[in-house]
């Protein structure tokens, strides 16, 4: 019995754990695909969706509206932070830089990201921030005997459908093609007509809507405070690494990966919980440079 | 009527000078041969044209209009399309996904233009049908060729850049692509086929333009 | 080599110099400077000559001060010169190890290895925390250098405090040496390599050699500056493995012109002094600040301080890639 309550909780905390990896992962992913840059600052992009969910479920209860609404607020909060910074960042910044060297291209997210992280404490001061009313108000699940909290269990699933929308939205619509035909071949998309430019944009603002609903989905699960978000960038290069530069599938294979990787690191070694994350980027780096799957194309 | 007129056009690929003042022009309903050993700047020609090189004196004047500054795709939206010698399908799509791109991103035809649009290049290129829903990767070369000379057929242009378009077929496959050509030219479609090799350009062309080293060596009407 | 030989003997001279009319907060900047250009160095000779950007200096940087950290409070190593050299050691040869694994990849591929090593290295020192302190860091005794010399403390001549002296000796010598590293045939392999890899094994050069040598150098070099860290600031923590720091490293050697040694040496002095006061004068906003002038630099400047003059001076030519 304890065995299987075991099994449980490790399966809901790789899934858990995967569903955060990937929502980053595969949006910086999906901008290394088709911008060819490695955004530096993607992970501050979910600390603004994470901060302006604090806004919008602080002011969501300050008008009197019920709790059950402050999950509204986080989606708002994540969609429009989201947006917003994919039509002013890729137009005013990286759209100047395509042309430049790698090394060019790394320094200027690199600078992007202590821009905004110091914009995020001009607005939200330096001081922690916490909003744990929609994580206290789904209370507790019992696996067997052990309460685990419902809101992870809800945090999971609406990532997942994310990620699901994501996969349809490239696989079955007609700008989700022409957004992976310009990741796989940019001069010939050009010869066939497409607008790249905008493709770049529209690109980057899922990309980073992905990172600012993540950041809206694990705000009420932590205590944010500045620079929180400069792990989660390091944790994504791993996984977009181990997945394959590029590969947006790959990004969510390697989630799992990762996830299940430290869920067990965390009981049998836990000193080494996050350091086997980059172990393993290490390893992959070393034997198969171009990712666990590539063959993608 | 003249449909595309070059003149005096000089392309540099960083600051090689590739192309030297080239100039020749193509009626309506042709079909001109740009014939030229490798490296003559055939490919250069036609990423000119299409707009995917720029251009740094002359001008390309395209019914009446020059097009010299225009982004490629304006000029895909003017009617001039482009089947690159390397073929370049996005390979994770399938055949028919590939060939439909083009209509996806024009973005003003409708479902039914599309339709009947997709039927005609299937009437050029029967085969392509049996193996439309396969991954383009997992086609073979000569197959490639054709969905490559689909896709650049779709949106029905006024005038289609072949490059290379024979280049490793196999004889027989290469002679139904001839007849595909022609029913092309019935369609009133215009082309331009870069060839290294004159063997099938001469069955088909109308004009063959001589090109080495970047400069046009010689125009001839062929009978 | 004896111009070599002067030019470093004015500038520790002009290092001297100051030490004596210099307080002792700006000695302890300009040391901190100093250890910056030491990293920084060992980029250019990476990253300038032979192509490859480390994002994991910050790593070796740890490895040096934490290595002396550990020595002392465990192994009870009082003497700072044996706590220097086996500090080094250590640092060089790990550098040396993860060069091994390193110098087969390239590009983006090698920048990531590096990271990945680096957040290794912080991720062990915070998690281990019963022995490293965790986030909480180490405390550095005042430890003394051949039984004489406090490696912090004011028992030199005038102004002059042991740490800064200490510091400019190191950093005049190494500078010595990195020019006739920076003369060698191996910065001569490291450039063919570089600019034509094939070409370069075909006269017989291995690229991986190479690019091992050239990695363990530069760990060398931010093994150095990072056992005299824990000797200057008395206090070391995590932090400085962590990819940010590393980030800075490269920020200051392209700053520098990614090609010169005494760029990189004016630009970490730039950095550091514009960073302490920016702290001081806008308190939270010091990163908004730095990221601006890089993206500005970049945008405007893309060859970096020398850029700048080239642009001043000799033209308005844009650098692009092709």
């Amino acid at each position: 019995m304890l065995e299987i309550t075991l099994l449980i909780i490790i399966f809901l905390n790789t899934l858990i754990y995967s569903v955060i990896l990937a929502l980053i992962s595969v949006g910086l992913n999906m901008v290394l695909g088709v911008l060819k840059i490695l955004n530096l600052s993607h992970g501050v992009l979910l600390a603004i969706g994470a901060y302006l969910s604090v806004t919008f479920v602080r002011s969501f209860l300050s008008f009197g509206l019920p709790i059950y609404t402050t999950y509204i607020a986080l989606g708002l909060a994540g969609i429009i932070a989201g947006i917003f910074m994919g039509f002013t960042v890729e137009p005013i910044i990286l759209r100047r830089i395509y042309e430049r060297v790698e090394i060019q291209q790394l320094l200027a997210t690199f600078a992007l990201m202590l821009i905004l992280e110091d914009v995020i404490k001009f607005i939200w001061g330096p001081q922690s921030w916490m909003i744990t009313e929609p994580y206290l108000y789904l209370g507790n699940l019992n696996i067997g005997g052990i309460s685990y909290p419902l809101y992870y269990v809800f945090l999971m699933v609406v990532g997942y459908v994310i990620l699901l929308i994501t996969y349809i939205f490239l696989n079955a619509t007609k700008i989700g093609r022409i957004i992976r035909s310009t990741a796989f071949d940019r001069e010939i998309s050009l010869a066939l007509g497409v607008d790249v430019k905008r493709v770049y944009t529209y690109a980057f603002t899922i990309g980073a809507t992905l990172a600012t609903l993540g950041g809206a989905l694990i705000a009420p699960t932590i205590s944010l405070h500045p620079g929180f978000s400069s792990e989660y960038i390091v944790l994504s290069f791993a996984v977009v690494v181990v997945g394959g530069l590029g590969d947006i599938k790959g990004a969510f294979i390697a989630s799992l990966i990762m996830a299940l990787a430290r869920t067990i690191t965390v009981m049998v070694f836990p000193e080494l919980e996050l350091a086997i994350i980059f172990i393993i980027m290490l390893l992959v780096l070393q034997l198969r440079p171009e990712g666990l799957f590539k063959g993608g194309r | 009527m003249v449909l595309l007129d070059i003149v005096n056009v000089d392309v540099y690929i960083g600051n090689v000078h590739i192309l030297r003042k080239i100039s020749f022009n193509i009626e309506k309903g042709e079909v001109l041969g740009l014939i030229g050993p490798n490296g003559a700047g055939k490919t250069t020609t036609l990423k000119t044209i299409i707009g995917l090189l720029p251009l740094r004196t002359g001008k390309i004047v395209f019914e009446g209009e020059d097009i010299s500054r225009l982004p490629a795709r304006n000029r895909v939206g003017k009617g001039i399309t482009y089947s690159p010698e390397d073929r370049r399908l996005i390979s994770d799509l399938t055949v028919e996904e590939n060939i439909l791109l083009p209509c996806w991103v024009s973005g003003s035809m409708t479902k039914s233009m599309i339709e009947k649009n997709l039927e005609i290049v299937y009437k050029i290129f029967p085969e392509i049908k049996e193996f439309k829903n396969r991954k383009a990767k997992l086609i073979s070369g000569g197959q490639q060729k054709m969905v490559s000379i689909a896709r650049a057929l779709v949106l029905m242009p006024k005038l289609v850049l072949l490059d290379e378009p024979f280049e490793g077929l196999a004889p027989m496959v290469a002679n139904r692509l001839l007849r595909s050509i022609e029913a092309m030219k019935s369609l009133g479609i215009t082309t331009i086929i870069a060839e290294s090799n004159l063997r099938y350009v001469k069955q088909i062309a109308d004009k063959i333009v001589r090109i080495e080293r970047g400069e046009i060596k010689e125009v001839v009407e062929n009978a | 080599m004896v111009k070599t030989a002067y030019k470093c003997l004015i500038i520790y001279a002009c290092l001297l110099l100051f030490g004596f009319i210099a307080t002792r907060h700006i000695q302890h900047l300009l040391s901190l400077s100093l250890l910056y250009s030491l990293v920084a160095i060992g980029l250019v000779i990476l990253i300038g000559y032979g192509g490859l950007v480390s994002f994991g200096q910050g790593a070796f940087y740890a490895i040096g001060a934490y290595s002396v950290g550990l020595l002392l409070k465990y192994y009870g190593f009082q003497n700072a010169e044996i706590l220097l050299v086996l500090g080094v050691l250590i640092t060089t040869l790990i550098s040396f190890l993860i060069g091994l694994l390193a110098a087969r990849t390239r590009k983006l591929a090698f920048a990531m290895i590096t990271v990945a090593f680096s957040m290794i290295i912080y991720t062990l020192l915070v998690k281990f925390y019963h022995i490293t302190g965790g986030t909480d860091g180490l405390r550095i005794p005042a430890v003394k250098l051949f039984g004489i010399l406090p490696v912090r403390g004011r028992d030199l001549f005038m102004s002059m405090s042991n740490e800064y002296f200490i510091i400019i000796t190191i950093f005049t010598i190494i500078l010595y040496i990195t020019e006739h590293v920076i003369n060698s045939p191996l910065s001569y392999a490291l450039r063919a390599v570089k600019d034509a890899e094939l070409k370069a094994v075909s006269l017989g050069i291995s690229p991986t050699r190479v690019y091992i040598l050239a990695f363990t150098y530069a760990g060398f070099l931010a093994g150095i500056a990072g056992t005299l860290y824990a000797f200057l600031n008395a206090h070391i923590d995590p932090l400085i493995a962590f990819w940010t720091t590393s980030g800075e490293f490269v920020f200051i050697t392209i700053l520098g012109g990614i090609t010169s040694i005494y760029g990189v040496f004016l630009a970490s002095i730039l950095y550091l002094f514009l960073k302490t006061y920016l702290i001081v004068y806008t308190a939270y906003y010091w990163q908004f600040v730095i990221g601006f002038v890089i993206l500005l630099l970049i945008l405007l400047a893309p060859k970096g301080l020398s850029g700048i003059i080239f642009k001043v001076y000799i033209g308005r030519k844009v650098f692009r890639k092709s």
